[in-house]
């Protein structure tokens, strides 16, 4: 398949616009963590989280539920929360109600789409971010 | 609305360099320690970022996603899952660019599950995969996107049954 120098620098712009979009997110993010790994001791976030799969599960789903963003900054601060000893359910709760779960976005969608539909599509994004984080730790756990 | 995610971005990264300053002038340990923190986890990133920028510019060199998010609305019975699910996928943007497109399908008659199902397989980033692998694991990754993927389609189906008329 021929590609023209257009197409292939058309996007090579768009990937560049949609990461200059999200870098300062992200890089405030970054250094974010940092600042919270300085003065916040690994334990407090423990504390937190109990190991009670489906109890952290929620807790990671509301968190993911209020947070809105570029979903890699979602990946950065999982990993930095597995790092800190949150279990692997409470994080990918966190990761996918943060990229399926639209709070922020809801006035919008309920406008667009209908108000009844973004409520039913919303609340059920958030029970299945639960259940799609204790399936997939249960499913390695199996591997 | 492209510039205005720009900015607010910008305003949070000036608030933490901001906070950074201060610490630096009170406590300069914490400073250096949360510093040398956050440079590592850069360091550790930047390879998969660029894995990313690479599947993105394949995306949007060879994937028309606007073309097969118009193919929602064209494809009937058990196939329309599997088209939606694929276009949600591989749709690139913030979701309120889709919006439009999503209401213009439903009124043409797609159905709400499918339109629910398109938005769910969404939160499924393949061009992301890079920096996924390098935080939790290609087994994570592989796991949970087909975990998604029938989550995306039980999801939809649900809300179509629920919304029947």
């Amino acid at each position: 398949m021929e590609i023209s120098h257009f197409a292939f620098f058309s996007a090579v712009r768009k990937s560049l616009n949609a990461l200059w979009r999200s870098a300062p997110l992200l890089f405030g993010i970054i250094f974010l963590v940092g600042l919270v790994q300085a003065f916040f001791p690994s334990q407090v976030v423990s504390d937190i989280f109990h190991r009670n799969v489906f109890l952290d599960s929620f807790l990671g789903s509301v968190m993911g539920s209020i947070m809105v963003g570029n979903p890699i900054t979602s990946y950065v601060i999982g990993g930095e929360l597995l790092d800190q000893g949150v279990s692997l359910t409470a994080v990918t709760a966190f990761i996918v109600a943060w990229v399926s779960v639209g709070i922020v976005q809801f006035p919008a969608e309920a406008t667009m789409l209908g108000r009844n539909f973004s409520l039913l599509r919303n609340s059920l994004s958030f029970l299945f971010s639960i259940f799609v984080a204790v399936l997939t730790t249960a499913f390695l756990w199996f591997l | 609305m492209k510039s205005d995610q720009h900015f607010m971005g910008a305003r949070f990264l000036g608030g933490v360099i901001l906070i950074y300053t201060i610490i630096a002038c009170v406590q300069f340990s914490s400073f250096a320690f949360a510093l040398h923190k956050s440079l590592s986890l850069l360091v550790k990133i930047l390879p998969a970022m660029g894995g990313v920028f690479v599947l993105m510019i394949f995306t949007n060199l060879f994937v028309g996603s606007n073309t097969v998010a118009r193919y929602v609305g064209k494809t009937s019975g058990a196939k329309r899952w599997m088209v939606a699910i694929t276009a949600g996928f591989i749709s690139t943007g913030p979701i309120y660019l889709w919006y439009a497109l999503l209401k213009d399908l439903m009124q043409k008659g797609t159905s709400r599950g499918v339109v629910a199902s398109f938005l769910y397989a969404r939160a499924i980033k393949p061009f992301l995969f890079p920096l996924m692998i390098s935080y939790f694991g290609w087994v994570y990754t592989v796991v949970l996107t087909v975990v998604m993927i029938v989550a995306s389609f039980v999801q939809g189906f649900l809300i179509e049954k629920l919304t029947e008329q």
